[in-house]
């Protein structure tokens, strides 16, 4: 009797034909680049942070930037364009007009980190299972 | 070809590693995080080929090209489609717009083989004089 191993299914919130394409099937690999996005968000948002706390929007547009970037490699599209669209506006508005864009991505960071989380625990069973 | 990354996101940075060493056509030589580093670098060594992201500390990748002394090839990484203008008029190679799979990458390392080809001096054997014409016959009166 053939043994299939199963396909790891990613959380629906991400793009699944996307990190399919890019890690074709290699679970290991996303775990370890699961991990290395779980590493880093913090320091680069530790920069926008900084950034819109002292309103300098070209360094918070940089910085949004950086972070974007991670959101795409982990499946999460959506929001790097919503990236994508609050770095577009810190060239031509205040800090004080990004306050709400500015909350929305913060929540936006937070689901997603609690995602990515909950996939990288999950990649991390399912390789250990299939290693 | 031989080649350095300089691109200050590590996880972009690994999948550029990755993607060469899958391909088994490009060599990493290095990896830079920043301009300067990349041209110390680059002044003692040269490579064929520079993957190299846009928006970096200190300086960006047209930064870099501005201050190349020889020419490259130049594959251009970034999350920002508003950069193909500045591409085009530095004449990179290609554009990969992050973050990018194995695809799109070998589709560009492809289209520099096929340049290169395109480029190369004829060989000899294609040199070598063209037979004679095939004689058309007269008609006879």
């Amino acid at each position: 009797m053939q043994n299939f191993r199963t396909a790891f299914v990613f959380d629906e919130s991400l793009n699944a034909s996307f990190l399919a394409e890019l890690f074709e099937g290699d679970t290991s690999y996303a775990e370890t680049v699961f991990e290395d996005f779980l590493r880093d968000l913090p320091v680069y948002w530790d920069r926008v942070e900084a950034a819109y706390d002292s309103k300098n929007l070209p360094v918070l547009g940089t910085s949004v930037h950086t972070c974007k970037t991670l959101f795409g490699y982990v499946g999460f599209t959506d929001l790097q364009e919503l990236c994508q669209q609050f770095e577009n506006k810190c060239s031509v508005n205040t800090a004080e007009e990004l306050r709400v864009d500015y909350i929305l991505l913060i929540q936006r960071k937070e689901r997603a980190q609690h995602i990515i989380e909950k996939e990288y625990n999950r990649l991390r069973q399912f390789n250990e299972a299939n290693g | 070809m031989s080649c350095i990354i300089v691109e200050d996101i590590q996880i972009a940075a690994d999948f550029l590693r990755k993607f060469c060493e899958k391909s088994d056509l490009v060599e990493v030589k290095g990896h830079f995080l920043n301009v300067t580093d990349a041209l110390e670098f680059l002044d003692r060594e040269r490579v064929d080929l520079l993957f190299l992201d846009v928006e970096m500390p200190g300086a960006t990748g047209f930064d870099l090209l501005d201050s190349l002394t020889y020419s490259p090839k130049i594959i251009l990484t970034t999350s920002k489609t508003e950069y193909a203008f500045n591409a085009f008029q530095y004449h990179v190679d290609d554009y990969l717009k992050k973050p990018f799979t194995y695809k799109r990458f070998q589709e560009a390392i492809e289209k520099l083989q096929q340049k290169a080809i395109a480029a190369a001096p004829p060989s000899a054997t294609q040199t070598a004089a063209a037979p004679p014409p095939p004689r058309i016959p007269t008609s006879s009166s």
